[in-house]
């Protein structure tokens, strides 16, 4: 797929899945504290907040090759000098809440998934297409019509997520390292 | 859930903690769960050195990685040997053993259609044609040649090694239960896999539903299906899952599912059973105490137990 398709797709996806009985289901994995004292262990994270310009929007945008799409940076500074940021990133079609930390030399420390999110039923049901199925399994009932509860499929997610981390890279390399 | 039961009438046992995290690692999401009596702040440094093990497993074997030693192979390998790490060696020997084994329905050689169709990057040294897994030797100073030019890619059976280290990390500091889950590939240890949960296979025509429960047959399954990775290569339709006997990528909607004794295995059969050449699979399965379940493109379900 050409990537402007793949832009076009990407705007829409949040439109296509507003279907009937749609459900976000979140997984929680950790609080934002939580993320903090994992990745900065006894350490004080001072908030330190930063807006930035259009122009820091562009060049961190044109240096990492990725997005930027809010100049708001959620940032906290620790005591050794290192950050902590709070971001997220498109995931299959919802946003998934992320933490990375940062040596004060500006190497990644570490990145953590605070919650990950998934829509499900945006599919139409079709019963005549369903009925296929019927009738073609063993013994037992097995179709089950439950969501699934893991994370898989998660390829462009993850890409997603390291696009985000880069991006955070050359946030704090021009913005932030003074 | 499993609970300890509280204990005698002095000093109350503590109630284990569940803690569960997740990182981007393997090209997905690995999410480890433990629970154990342990303090929230070792369970933490517990789970940091599972991790630490995944990403090792990563900076090793990834194709993607220019610093990986499979790039160093791919690079030099057919020009002299190159001795690798440990981790590396017990992969290659288990994939050469699956291969030969499936008769080359597994074969770690099949990256350069890969890299036509867009799943994998590039590489610029160029591959013979004819190579297979067959062309590449492992010499007993635990050093690897190629007999001729390849691209190995260890993509089918690297995230189930890693998956098996993090469970190593955990039997290695005796935590009470724990499940390594990476991408939808999972193992479980200790009181889970003692009573594991159902696995819920996804739909291969509707993947955000489940179609089927399986019991977990072993302490490690894993799944291969195209439905998340399928994309258009020049009017066809291509997935990263190939046919190493026919290079045809598999673009039906059915899905494979493997429970095995470990994660490596349960991740190199779903390819050998995916691509299942005739009465192959069953003996292979049996031979490393391994079911499959496979949905085909109609949804008739074929288990494929082991005959003991």
């Amino acid at each position: 797929m050409s990537l402007t398709k793949r832009h076009f797709l990407r705007l829409l996806a949040p439109l296509l899945v507003l279907g009937p009985r749609t459900v976000v289901r979140a997984e929680v994995y950790l609080s934002a504290d939580q993320a903090k004292s994992i990745l900065f262990p006894g350490q004080t994270l001072t908030e330190k907040p930063v807006l930035l310009s259009p122009e820091q929007m562009k060049a961190i945008a044109k240096a990492s090759g990725v997005r930027v799409r809010s100049a708001e940076v959620k940032a906290w500074r620790s005591s050794d000098g290192g950050w902590f940021f709070l971001d997220n990133v498109v995931g299959k079609h919802e946003f998934i809440d992320i933490a990375v930390g940062l040596t004060a030399s500006g190497a990644v420390k570490g990145v953590e998934i605070l919650v990950y999110r998934e829509t499900y039923g945006g599919q139409v049901r079709n019963p005549n297409w369903r009925a296929q199925f019927r009738g073609k399994t063993t013994a037992a009932p097995l179709k089950v019509d439950t969501d699934i509860k893991n994370i898989s499929g998660a390829t462009l997610s993850s890409v997603h997520v390291a696009e985000g981390v880069r991006r955070l890279l050359h946030t704090h390399a021009i913005a932030l390292n003074r | 859930m499993w609970r300890k039961a509280s204990g005698g009438s002095f000093t109350p046992m503590p109630l284990p903690l569940t803690v569960r995290r997740c990182q981007p690692l393997l090209g997905t999401f690995v999410t480890l769960t433990v629970q154990d009596a342990r303090p929230a702040g070792e369970l933490d440094a517990i789970l940091a050195t599972a991790f630490a093990a995944i990403a090792k497993v990563a900076s090793l074997m990834s194709f993607h990685d220019p610093a990986s030693e499979v790039t160093c192979l791919n690079q030099t390998a057919h020009k002299t040997a190159v001795p690798v790490h440990d981790w590396t060696w017990q992969v290659l020997t288990a994939a050469l053993e699956i291969a030969r084994g499936s008769k080359g329905a597994f074969d770690p050689t099949i990256a350069p259609l890969l890299e036509r169709w867009g799943f994998l990057p590039t590489l610029q040294e160029r591959p013979d044609r004819a190579a297979s897994y067959l062309d590449i030797v492992l010499l007993e100073d635990r050093s690897v040649r190629f007999l001729r030019p390849l691209h190995l890619d260890l993509g089918g059976i690297a995230k189930g090694f890693a998956i098996d280290q993090a469970i190593a990390v955990f039997e290695a500091h005796g935590i009470t239960s724990a499940i390594v889950d990476a991408g939808g590939d999972l193992r479980l240890h200790g009181t889970a896999s003692q009573n594991p949960p159902p696995l819920q296979v996804r739909h291969p025509r509707d993947p955000m539903r489940s179609f089927l429960t399986i019991p977990m047959t072993g302490p490690a399954a894993a799944s291969s299906a195209g439905y998340f990775s399928s994309r258009r290569y020049r009017f066809r339709r291509v997935t990263p899952l190939v046919n190493p006997l026919t290079s045809r990528p598999s673009i039906l909607p059915e899905s494979i599912t493997v429970c095995a004794p470990t994660a490596l295995l349960a991740d190199a059969l779903t390819k050998v059973v995916l691509f299942r050449p005739t009465a192959e699979p069953p003996a292979l399965l049996a031979k490393y105490g391994a079911q499959a379940t496979l949905i085909d493109s109609h949804g008739n379900i074929h288990p494929m137990a082991s005959v003991s």
